[in-house]
């Protein structure tokens, strides 16, 4: 089943259409493909990203995501679709600071099904071991974690739910070299291993070299080629 | 999940959550005291006398019989002759009658001359009759039983000597100094006047005032107890009495009857009647009492309903990434209610708390001061009531932050 299929979408937040924020002709996705984006900030990226997951919805066109019409689904189903199908990791707050590791991830578990949140503690703390997060660090609010240590929590956080798409918007920018290389290191493995399909966007072209595909946002939106 | 979210968001902003519960727990503190006292002071007023089905008085208003005969504050308009209540009290329907003659006092304390019926029929409360601490009823002319404060207060035990002074006024001059009474009995607590009063049987009134002459004494009485014992002690006058009838059936009738008797101007009141027309002046204060109160918990809530909304410009982000991973509006919505819940229920809680503990060390305190006896059972039906008024009043004063954070999440 395709990842993505885009037909006319346009959005704005006014009806005027000089105003249009998004306007793409078609785009789609395969499963499994990484898709890496780029593009200068301010060009509707997180506009176009909050479309594809379903916080905005968009003024006219079709979404489909994983075969469902997101278009054509209410608010909170599109934010159940969300919490079952889709990951996501930001460049940075990525964790609610007061909670620590353990209990940011069985949040989105919370979101997923709200399953009783012991059982799950094991299914987590593999996770937080795989991706290399000592163990000391489990249990502190994530506001006293580095950078480095928060990014991975975030990824652990992106796939617990075993989601087939993930979304990363700009996750490296706030790391430094050594901690870039090891968090794209992770990403990938996990992403190869569970077959998801990878939405990378960032403008730091160096990173796009393991994907599949590497898009400008000018090319695929009409908005930003202007 | 939810719950922990909410704690623990509350727990990383300790600092104004802390000050918000602080206001909430003061202003929940008074509110509930407020309503305690208020239902205690009702209470224990309302409970001041039961079991009477009239008084009867000289007339004058049935507020200020009532005054003066049961709780012992103002001055009688006047007396009424002893032939009338003999009169009245052998009337078929009458099953008791309790005389009360006041007029002197003791330290502040007023003395009430009686007789020994008062122990037998005089109830209060929940009919509760009164009950002796040590000793007996007076026996002899110059018997005094204290009531249980003027015991507490003064330090008197059974056995001492108290001098009666002539008039209600602290200071008196002039003292009954010739004959003192002595100490037979104490009574036990009530929480009504009965505590702050003396009580003599009426020949001993009677006694103190024999070589008294428009109230003032007349020099060189030689008069002994002896003499005294000898003589014809009935009284011509009463202040007021309590009647008790057979039958509450007749209650009407013999007060209409009383109200027409045409060889005195006299007027019978109904007590619970006239307690609850003199409870009724106390409305006004009630009200403000209240008003104030709620204004208060109003105040206070308005204070949590703008931490919270400034705390939802600083959680932007954080609604933002709480949407990311599915969380809905509602959601959000719901979050920031059931914080402002758990800031009312801890203060409720601690409230209640500093409550309890305040009325446990303040109760001697007002004992002592109002003669109120205040239970430290804070729970009645209105304050469970105010306290579900003011869980509701949160939710309503958390709309605009949630509601706020509600659309920075769509």
């Amino acid at each position: 089943m395709i990842s993505f299929n885009l037909e006319g979408v346009r959005f704005s937040y006014t009806d005027a259409t000089n105003d249009l924020i998004v306007d793409i002709g078609k785009w789609s996705v395969n499963p499994g493909e990484k898709i890496f984006l780029y593009g200068p900030s301010g060009c509707g990226k997180s506009t176009f990203l909050n479309i594809i997951s379903g916080m905005l919805e968009a003024s006219e066109g079709k979404v489909e995501v994983l075969g469902k019409r997101l278009d054509q689904m209410s608010p909170r189903q599109r934010d159940r679709f969300r919490a079952h199908h889709i990951g996501y990791v930001f460049q940075q707050f990525n964790l609610i600071p007061y909670l620590d590791a353990v209990a940011n991830i069985q949040l989105a578990r919370y979101f997923y099904k709200g399953n009783d949140p012991i059982v799950i503690r094991q299914e987590i703390e593999e996770l937080l071991f795989t991706l290399n997060v000592s163990s000391s660090d489990w249990y502190k609010p994530a506001q006293k974690l580095s950078i480095g240590q928060q990014q991975r929590i975030a990824i652990a956080r992106a796939f617990i739910n075993k989601p087939e798409i993930l979304i990363a918007d700009e996750p490296t920018s706030s790391l430094d070299g050594d901690n870039r290389e090891k968090f794209m290191s992770l990403l990938t493995a996990l992403v190869a291993k569970n077959h998801t399909t990878l939405i990378f966007v960032s403008h730091d072209k160096t990173l796009s070299k393991s994907f599949d595909r590497s898009e400008a946002f000018s090319e695929i939106t009409k908005v930003g080629a202007e | 999940m939810f719950l922990r979210l909410a704690t623990e968001s509350l727990l990383s902003r300790r600092g104004s959550v802390l000050m918000t519960i602080m206001a909430m727990t003061v202003s929940i503190y008074v509110l509930l005291g407020v309503e305690h006292l208020r239902h205690q002071a009702k209470e224990s007023f309302t409970n001041t006398i039961s079991g009477t089905d009239l008084i009867v008085g000289a007339r004058t208003g049935s507020v200020n019989l009532l005054l003066y005969s049961v709780f012992r504050v103002g001055s009688p308009t006047n007396n009424i002759k002893w032939d009338s209540f003999k009169h009245i009290s052998s009337s078929k329907n009458v099953e008791w009658s309790i005389p009360i003659s006041l007029g002197d006092s003791h330290k502040g304390y007023r003395v009430i001359g009686t007789n020994r019926d008062y122990f037998k029929y005089f109830s209060y409360g929940d009919r509760y009759s009164l009950k002796f601490l040590e000793g007996r009823p007076f026996n002899k002319i110059l018997d005094v039983v204290l009531g249980f404060e003027v015991a507490s207060q003064l330090g008197y035990k059974l056995g001492d000597k108290i001098v009666v002074a002539h008039g209600v006024s602290k200071t008196s001059f002039s003292l009954h100094d010739d004959r003192p009474f002595t100490v037979v009995g104490i009574l036990e607590p009530t929480g009504t006047p009965v505590d702050q009063s003396l009580h003599v049987s009426l020949q001993g009134i009677e006694a103190i005032h024999i070589d008294w002459k428009q109230g003032v004494k007349i020099p060189g009485s030689t008069l002994t107890i002896k003499q005294i014992e000898e003589m014809n002690l009935e009284p011509k006058t009463i202040t007021a009495f309590m009647v008790g009838l057979k039958s509450r059936l007749v209650t009407f009738r013999l007060q209409r009857a009383i109200n027409n008797y045409n060889k005195e101007p006299l007027m019978a009141i109904l007590p619970g009647v006239a307690l609850s027309e003199l409870w009724q002046m106390m409305r006004i204060l009630e009200g403000t009492l209240r008003l104030v109160a709620v204004l208060v918990v109003l105040a206070s809530l308005l204070g949590l309903s703008a931490m919270l909304l400034a705390s939802i410009r600083e959680r932007e982000r954080e609604i933002q990434l709480l949407r990311v991973i599915g969380g809905s509006p509602l959601f959000i919505f719901l979050l920031i209610e059931l914080e402002a819940i758990l800031i009312t229920i801890v203060s409720i809680c601690l409230a209640i708390l500093v409550l309890y503990f305040s009325l446990l060390s303040s109760d001697a305190l007002l004992t002592y001061h109002f003669g109120l006896y205040v239970s430290t059972n804070i729970f009645s039906i209105s304050s469970v009531f105010y306290l579900s008024l003011i869980i509701l009043a949160t939710i309503f004063a958390a709309v605009i932050p949630s509601l706020n954070a509600y659309r920075s999440a769509k």
